[in-house]
């Protein structure tokens, strides 16, 4: 009935995910290595979660980047370990346990998150960057279009979104794989398109962008070098926040079987098959559940210290 | 009172586009009801023709979508059934039948946990706010985020092994297709009841703190400190009022939050409520039967940020006057 990430778009999700890891390495260095990004993470660092969460996020680089190379086992290959059947308890060949195919766990849980980053940084860029064209255009548009808009935002924003994704995979039942990033990506963007266009507004109301606006300037080029500019930081940390909310969807859709094929590691699928196994193979259920938290919380915490260091109000932010 | 009514036409409004878009969506879809519904039989024109005619398909789009709304405005939903020819098969129910007992036992899911943790993060925020900055409050706040960044499925596998499997206090999961009585209720409730709960405290308790530090910070407080007010009515009768609005309209949208959440608690725990209708309507291809449930869930979003801003009108007058 539903869409899968079918092997062919997990080969993709895969090649994202390593861009991903490699850009997102090659930015952790830069921002280290550069003199004003350095100074951004030193203000990041000093409040206590933006240290948490910067703390997290370089382990997960870390692990992603380098931990293939240092396991010497495949996620995909079944090994054959004579009497004992499956679930393999943890040694020193397999140090996680080897799952219900005797796999090996640790290869596993290493790889098991490339397509729910893959996929949620695409949603969230796609997310951000429509929510924030339309959110900063829509302040510039003439009053009535803005609250005829407006309305229309609020009515679809009003559908939660995991009956929204459920309803529209199956609506377009042809849609595969990627389904996701443009069906859940819309729906995201409504958001950020309230936060945004909320900022824009009292951008727009600022003497700068009326002299603008008589000089005669087009709504185009006072979006982009009067708006855009000034509502960066706003876009920045709402494009931290939202990847969160959005790996916990992807982890709820794939948790339905919605996302990722049987044999492909994924942290929520992994959380799913050995949920009834939680008590007599623990060590089967804490690893993925682990990594996917620390995950989401050290984003999350990134973005809040970033709002700090920045110095914006995101305590009324609504958590679609 | 203007603003009110301008909330409730917008709200109207929302409901009416959010149900127009649900009807487009599900007849733009190709295939109806009917060739649904028959399956295999649909290359019996006469069978198919004949059930269109049953269901009101074969008249023209407008009419059709007039004729569900205004069905839905007194409650049916049309009908949920395969074979129009079987009319005594089980599947031939009223779409509203069948949601109507699953809408019941959501609602009280819903209320429950919602009366059990916004209070009870409201009440966190406060004493975290009175604490700032102490170990009780990095506690409080960081267990609460916990519960937050865990996904749902997880938080509720661990209470279930926890609980069911290890203590046995209650059953992990529900037998059966609805609830028939509140003993029943209370057997199955408890832990989905906490798993919500979790799940929305910590977003509330954040801004209740947040709002409270502004507010016991304020210039206002100060005077009635000044004043001599004892330091309980400076926190209860000045402080609260004006740091209860945002939280509350915060935990309306929580609320609508929680509207996904539900799906996975109640999947998880096989809970007969609207979202695991919702799932197994589309397991089942019932399109008609899932357009309703989002629908409903929906409307429950609309109508509950509607009375979030009726509240915290009453609570702050400063918000009556405002447009």
């Amino acid at each position: 009935m539903m869409a899968f990430l079918d092997p062919i778009s997990y080969y993709l999700a895969d090649k994202i995910y390593y861009l991903v890891c490699t850009a997102m390495f090659i930015t952790m260095v830069g921002l280290v290595v550069i003199k004003p990004s350095r100074r951004l993470l030193g203000r990041i660092w000093r409040h206590w979660n933006g240290r948490v969460g910067l703390c997290f996020i370089a382990a997960h680089i870390l692990i992603s980047v380098f931990g293939p190379w240092l396991i010497p086992h495949d996620p995909y290959t079944q090994f054959d370990l004579g009497e004992i059947a499956r679930y393999y308890p943890p040694g020193l060949e397999f140090p996680l346990g080897t799952d219900d195919r005797n796999r090996d766990f640790l290869a596993r849980v290493v790889s098991g998150g490339r397509a729910a980053i893959a996929v949620t940084c695409l949603t969230a860029i796609l997310a951000i960057s429509w929510g924030a064209f339309a959110g900063i255009f829509l302040t510039l548009m003439p009053r009535w279009v803005d609250g005829v808009v407006m309305r229309i935002v609020d009515a679809l924003i009003s559908v939660p979104w995991l009956a929204f994704l459920l309803l529209a995979m199956t609506l377009f039942a042809g849609a595969r794989g990627f389904s996701f990033v443009p069906i859940v990506g819309f729906f995201y963007s409504l958001a950020v398109l309230r936060v945004v266009r909320a900022h824009a507004t009292t951008i727009v109301a600022l003497d700068y962008v009326t002299a603008a606006r008589a000089r005669g300037h087009r709504i185009s080029w006072i979006a982009f070098h009067e708006v855009l500019p000034n509502c960066r930081d706003v876009i920045l940390v709402e494009l931290a926040m939202r990847w969160t909310w959005l790996l916990l969807a992807f982890a709820v859709a794939s948790f339905f079987g919605l996302m990722v094929e049987i044999p492909a590691p994924d942290w929520s699928l992994m959380i799913a098959s050995s949920r009834t196994l939680f008590l007599s193979y623990p060590y089967l259920f804490w690893p993925p559940v682990i990594m996917l938290s620390t995950l989401v919380i050290g984003i999350n915490f990134t973005a809040d210290g970033l709002a700090k260091a920045i110095g914006l109000d995101r305590r009324a932010a609504d958590m679609v | 009172m203007s603003r009110l009514l301008s909330r409730l036409i917008s709200a109207l409004f929302a409901a009416w586009l959010v149900a127009t878009l649900v009807f487009v969506a599900v007849s733009a879809r190709p295939g109806d009801l009917c060739t649904t519904m028959l399956d295999r039989e649909v290359a019996d024109i006469q069978k198919l023709v004949d059930c269109r005619a049953i269901h009101g398909l074969d008249k023209p789009f407008l009419t059709q979508y007039f004729n569900w709304l205004s069905g839905m405005l007194v409650g049916d939903f049309g009908r949920e059934l395969r074979d129009p020819v079987k009319a005594e098969s089980r599947r031939n129910r009223n779409v509203s039948d069948v949601i109507a007992p699953a809408l019941d036992a959501t609602l009280r899911l819903g209320l429950i946990s919602a009366m059990i943790a916004i209070p009870l993060a409201m009440i966190l925020g406060i004493a975290s706010a009175l604490m700032r900055n102490r170990w009780s409050d990095l506690a409080i706040s960081t267990t609460l985020i916990m519960f937050m960044t865990i996904p749902e499925f997880a938080i509720a596998t661990i209470l279930q092994g926890i609980f069911a499997e290890w203590l046995g206090w209650t059953p992990a999961v529900f037998f059966g297709s609805k609830i028939s009585n509140s003993s029943q209720f209370w057997m199955i409730a408890p832990l989905p009841i906490a798993c919500l709960s979790l799940l929305m405290m910590a977003h509330i308790q954040r801004l209740m703190r947040s709002s409270m530090i502004d507010a016991l910070n304020s210039d206002f407080a100060r005077t009635a400190r000044l004043n001599g007010i004892p330091r309980w009515r400076i926190i209860l009768l000045h402080c609260l009022p004006s740091a209860l609005p945002p939280t509350i309209s915060l935990s309306a949208l929580t609320v609508g939050y929680l509207l996904s959440g539900v799906t996975v608690i109640e999947s998880v725990f096989n809970y007969p409520g609207l979202g695991r209708l919702l799932l197994n309507s589309l397991y089942d291809q019932q399109t008609y039967l899932a357009a309703a449930v989002v629908l409903i869930l929906a409307l429950m979003y609309i109508a509950i940020n509607f009375v979030a801003d009726v509240i915290s009108m009453f609570v702050d007058p400063r918000q009556r006057g405002a447009a």
